[in-house]
């Protein structure tokens, strides 16, 4: 049995609008969610603050940094590696749409923050009970 | 007043048509027929010895001396260089040698026209590098192209009142080299081909495999054994070639051809007899094969039925085989079938037309970019004119890397743009950045005067020399008639 592929090759750009030759990339507020990659996240960061996004920065905003979304502050300030799993980057971007989530897709049960990071479980499609 | 021009520029046979008022002049090459697509070229000069017919005629003396350059057509855009004599020739220069053959039939003709500019034909899906080859081609040959214009859109042109009545009609082109399916849409002025097919099976080939029945008989003739057609010399073989394909011609009228070589190499001279019946029989599979093609055009690529189809234009020298006419109506479809008398001109003619009052190309298609959420951004639309396609815009990254990926899709939604995009991709270019945020990247697109979409993109913090560009040649337009057509 053939199967097709489950990916899809998309751009890495997105759409700007530009006021005569004067461009802020910080006030076109799609464009601006729609940077998902962590090192862009962070220049962005620098772009909006003009300070570095250093841990006494975030920790003044420990839910929303202004300018970026929920799901964005949080890649920020997370680190993209579990800690009790080397290695392992269960945590990711999930795109429904034109809109994106945050989950973790950890299957390692026998870890004590299993339940922390992955509370709807038992209901998440596709997922053994 | 200069006549209006257009050329059929084929890779056997080239025909040019001049237009002036409700006159029509064939250029013809002093026989009747359209002009050989031949330059002999001398071995020890490197010059330009003899073109077209006459390079045709005397093909057996020529080539003692002589370099026989044919289907040049195929090889532009290419690399492929000639090295004859102290000269290279590429199909470039070739091409301009044959283009300045048709040039001087007009001139020869003494009536004042000159051929300084044309609209040409070319083939479905003609490669942008080949287009640009052949434009520098015709400029090299003092022709200025004014417009290109597919082939099964000419011949729909030049027959248009016939066919105008259809809302669907297709076109079975069979010319020297190939044989082009085109199934179009008729809609009021505008003219869309929906669906194309090629197929390598040209006319050449019919006349290989005549020769090689031919050399079959020889051999048998002699009762010994003898080299086979393909270890004969390129002269004996071009002989028979050439003797095969007045045959060919011959049998569109009569019931018999003879085949006469006076030195076929170690056979001597060589006389046959075919017989229309025996040419039929050994034509029928290649015609059925090309019946397999228009099929596959009008079914399988246009999705419709025969009953659907209102007509059948046939043109190209080869569509005139009486055997292709017997097993066509045996078909039993419907729709009307026209053998025009002189279909090897439609195709020029058509191009003439438009030379004399140039309509509009719009596009049948929308093309947009993927963006990263998956959206399609537009960059021409359905409906929009060729002319004045010009898009500017300005794109971000997204993410901290060293290019900006581009990737072009087709929008099947007619519209493009917003929807989430499952569409056809047609390309990509990456160029090169430096990752910032504050980063655009400058995207520019237009359609060129060869109906090639360009799309430039470069990074504003790169210099000029970092631009780069993705070229697409097979956008598909319909096309606006002229008011007086």
């Amino acid at each position: 049995m053939t199967k097709n592929s489950n990916m899809q090759l998309t751009s890495n750009v997105y759409p700007v609008k530009v006021d005569g030759e004067r461009i802020d990339f910080t006030e076109n507020e799609d464009f601006v969610g729609r940077v998902w990659d962590k090192d862009a996240l962070m220049k962005l960061f620098t772009c909006i603050h003009h300070v570095l996004p250093d841990k006494r920065i975030l920790e003044k905003h420990p839910k929303k940094i202004p300018g970026l979304s929920e799901w964005q502050s949080w890649r920020i300030r997370t680190p993209e590696e579990c800690a009790n799993a080397s290695g392992e980057k269960p945590w990711g971007i999930v795109i429904h749409g034109a809109s994106f989530e945050l989950v973790c897709k950890c299957n390692r049960r026998d870890c004590i923050h299993f339940a922390e990071c992955r509370p709807k479980m038992e209901t998440e499609d596709g997922v053994k009970k | 007043m200069n006549e209006f021009f257009g050329i059929d520029f084929g890779t056997t046979n080239s025909a040019v048509v001049g237009r002036l008022r409700q006159n029509t002049t064939q250029y013809d090459d002093g026989t009747g027929q359209p002009f050989p697509s031949l330059v002999a070229i001398s071995r020890d000069t490197g010059k330009v010895q003899a073109i077209g017919r006459e390079a045709w005629n005397h093909r057996l003396e020529l080539a003692e001396s002589c370099e026989i350059l044919s289907s040049a057509k195929m090889y532009l855009g290419t690399d492929k260089v000639w090295r004859i004599g102290p000269e290279a020739w590429t199909p470039e220069s070739v091409v301009t040698e044959v283009l300045k053959g048709l040039r001087s039939r007009v001139s020869e003709r003494g009536s004042g026209a000159v051929l300084d500019s044309a609209v040409i034909a070319i083939p479905v899906g003609f490669a942008p590098e080949k287009r640009r080859a052949l434009r520098k081609a015709a400029r090299d040959a003092g022709i200025d192209i004014k417009g290109f214009v597919s082939e099964p859109t000419a011949a729909v042109f030049r027959n248009f009142e016939k066919v105008y009545q259809w809302p669907t009609v297709a076109v079975f082109d069979w010319g020297g080299g190939t044989l082009d399916i085109s199934v179009v849409s008729i809609r009021g002025d505008v003219i869309e081909e929906i669906a194309t097919v090629s197929n390598q099976l040209g006319g050449d080939v019919l006349d290989r495999m005549l020769a090689e029945w031919a050399h079959m008989q020889i051999l048998r003739k002699g009762s010994r054994n003898g080299p086979p057609f393909d270890g004969m010399g390129t002269i004996y073989r071009d002989l028979l070639l050439s003797q095969c394909e007045m045959a060919k011609r011959t049998l569109v009228n009569e019931d018999l051809a003879e085949i006469s070589v006076l030195r076929y190499g170690e056979f001597g001279t060589v006389n046959l007899v075919l017989t229309e019946e025996k040419f039929s029989e050994l034509l029928r599979p290649k015609i059925n094969e090309a019946i397999a093609t228009l099929e596959e055009g009008v079914q399988n690529r246009a999705r419709l039925s025969f009953d659907q189809i209102g007509c059948i234009v046939m043109v190209g020298g080869s569509s005139k085989l009486r055997g292709l006419r017997a097993s066509m109506d045996k078909k039993g479809w419907s729709c009307d079938i026209q053998f025009p008398p002189d279909s090897e001109w439609h195709v020029a003619d058509g191009a003439a037309i438009l030379s004399s009052s140039f309509g509009e190309y719009i596009s049948a298609q929308s093309i947009g970019i993927r963006l990263c959420d998956n959206t399609v951004y537009p960059i021409i639309k359905k409906g929009e004119k060729a002319s004045f396609h010009s898009h500017v815009a300005t794109f971000g990254l997204v993410e901290d890397v060293d290019n900006a990926r581009f990737v072009f899709v087709e929008c099947k939604d007619g519209a493009g743009g917003g929807q989430t995009s499952m569409d056809k991709i047609l390309g990509y270019l990456s160029v090169p950045a430096y990752g910032f945020s504050n980063e655009p990247i400058r995207l520019n697109s237009q359609i060129d005067d060869d109906l090639l979409l360009q799309v430039t993109a470069r990074s504003q913090n790169k210099a000029k020399m970092h631009e780069l560009t993705w070229t697409y040649g097979d956008v598909r337009f319909s096309y606006q008639l002229p008011k007086r057509i």
